[in-house]
């Protein structure tokens, strides 16, 4: 019991020492919030559970390499990151995504502010919460990997721009702009969705 | 601001990273235009909207690890071998001692080159023995004696150990008839308790029959006084 109020940092130290139980303590921590990241990065309950159990397994194998144990939860979300894109890339072809408007990043952004009639997004709180879920779950599985995981990571996570910075190893001003391509494409997604339901 | 900084700074809003002074920057922006304006509320909406419809939900199986489940950290073998300052200083003169000593260990050394071959040698040259013969003899007195002492040991040893055998043969056996004791008591115990309560359900078994007889008769009695 005295291990529950210790910090994650200690407890990285524990487990590097060789202690399982410091390890349990910090994926009880953490496996929720992990499941839930791999689950909207990857779509799947099943596959989302495998990365969580794995995202452990190699932590634990490889906290040596973890140079500041005050940013475990960061590391791990980046372990957890890079499996759910190598499960993406292996398990998904690129043209499954559909893209409204362009698909890159690079994509325009005076003319994805500039495409079709003006949008309104009036009309959601018709649906019941299950039916708002498969939505919401449908619009994300739409966007492209590095445009979903940024709009994941912010939203859902809460991190920082320069933590999620750090997870992708990509330039703060980057994931600014993929933030805002995402919500942009999310936008327009659930636009349309609001237009063609019953 | 432009309209291009200002998206920059409405992400930064919407990540609640906003600064005070481009907090006001954005506000003069989005008073001036009404695209951007139009923009800033469609996505204050569509996060708003994605964070409500799919919130968090419990992991289907909680996750616990045991040891063998998971292999140790690799560590590196830099890592492993890794001294301390003071370690390296320890080590670095137990080597200069062991190198003074090689070197004076070899400048102590004899070499002698032969055609096919090298000779070293340390210390003085012994002179060949001449009294072989009487080595011989106190070489075999001492192989005796050692045989003699080598049987003693081994004999000894047979007796302690067979003595230790028959202490704890003994000590087996006791326990064993404790136990046997033990037993036997608590089956006697039971036996008696099972004796008592037997006596008891009889003296119940008695008593039960005589009462039916009691109400039996009582009925009859009543019975024959209704009739008549």
């Amino acid at each position: 019991l005295g291990l529950v109020r210790v910090s994650d940092k200690e407890l990285v130290q524990r487990v590097a020492g060789g202690d399982c139980d410091a390890f349990n303590l910090l994926v009880g921590r953490w496996e929720k919030k992990l499941f839930n990241l791999a689950y909207r990065l990857v779509g799947n309950r099943e596959d989302a559970f495998d990365i969580c159990q794995d995202t452990f397994i190699r932590a634990y194998e490889q906290m040596h390499q973890l140079k500041d144990p005050g940013k475990f939860a960061q590391w791990l979300f980046q372990i957890a990151r890079n499996l759910c894109i190598s499960h993406h890339r292996s398990s998904k072809p690129a043209s499954q995504h559909l893209v409204i408007g362009a698909e890159s990043e690079e994509m325009d952004l005076e003319a994805l502010l500039s495409d079709g009639s003006p949008i309104s997004l009036d009309g959601g709180e018709r649906f019941q919460p299950s039916e708002l879920r498969l939505i919401v779950e449908r619009a994300l599985s739409y966007l492209p990997m590095e445009q979903k995981e940024t709009v994941v990571l912010k939203i859902y996570e809460g991190l920082k721009f320069s933590e999620i910075a750090e997870i992708t190893e990509t330039p703060v001003s980057t994931v600014k702009s993929r933030l805002y391509l995402g919500l942009s494409q999310l936008k327009k997604i659930l636009t349309n969705t609001w237009r063609s339901a019953p | 601001v432009n309209c291009e900084e200002s998206r920059h700074l409405l992400m930064d809003y919407l990540g609640n990273e906003l600064e005070h002074s481009s907090a006001a920057e954005l506000r003069r922006h989005l008073n001036i235009c009404s695209s951007c304006r139009q923009e800033f509320a469609a996505l204050s909406k569509v996060q708003a909207t994605m964070a409500a419809g799919w919130p968090d939900e419990e992991i289907p199986q909680n996750l616990v690890f045991r040891q063998e489940q998971v292999t140790l950290p690799r560590v590196g073998w830099w890592k492993r071998v890794a001294f301390t300052s003071r370690e390296i200083t320890v080590l670095g003169m137990a080597a200069t001692v062991m190198i003074c000593l090689s070197l004076w260990i070899l400048s102590q050394a004899r070499m002698e080159f032969a055609k096919d071959s090298v000779q070293i040698s340390f210390g003085t040259v012994k002179e060949p023995a001449h009294d072989r013969p009487s080595s011989f003899a106190s070489d075999e007195a001492a192989k005796k004696e050692l045989q003699n002492q080598i049987e003693q040991a081994v004999f000894k040893l047979h007796q302690e150990q067979t003595a230790q055998l028959q202490q704890s043969l003994l000590k087996l056996r006791a326990d064993v008839e404790a136990n046997r004791k033990m037993d036997m008591s608590q089956i006697a115990r039971g036996l008696k308790y099972l004796e008592e309560t037997q006596s008891v359900v009889w003296k119940e078994a008695v008593q039960n029959s005589s009462n039916l007889d009691t109400l039996a008769r009582d009925l009859y009695v009543r019975t024959s006084s209704v009739r008549q």
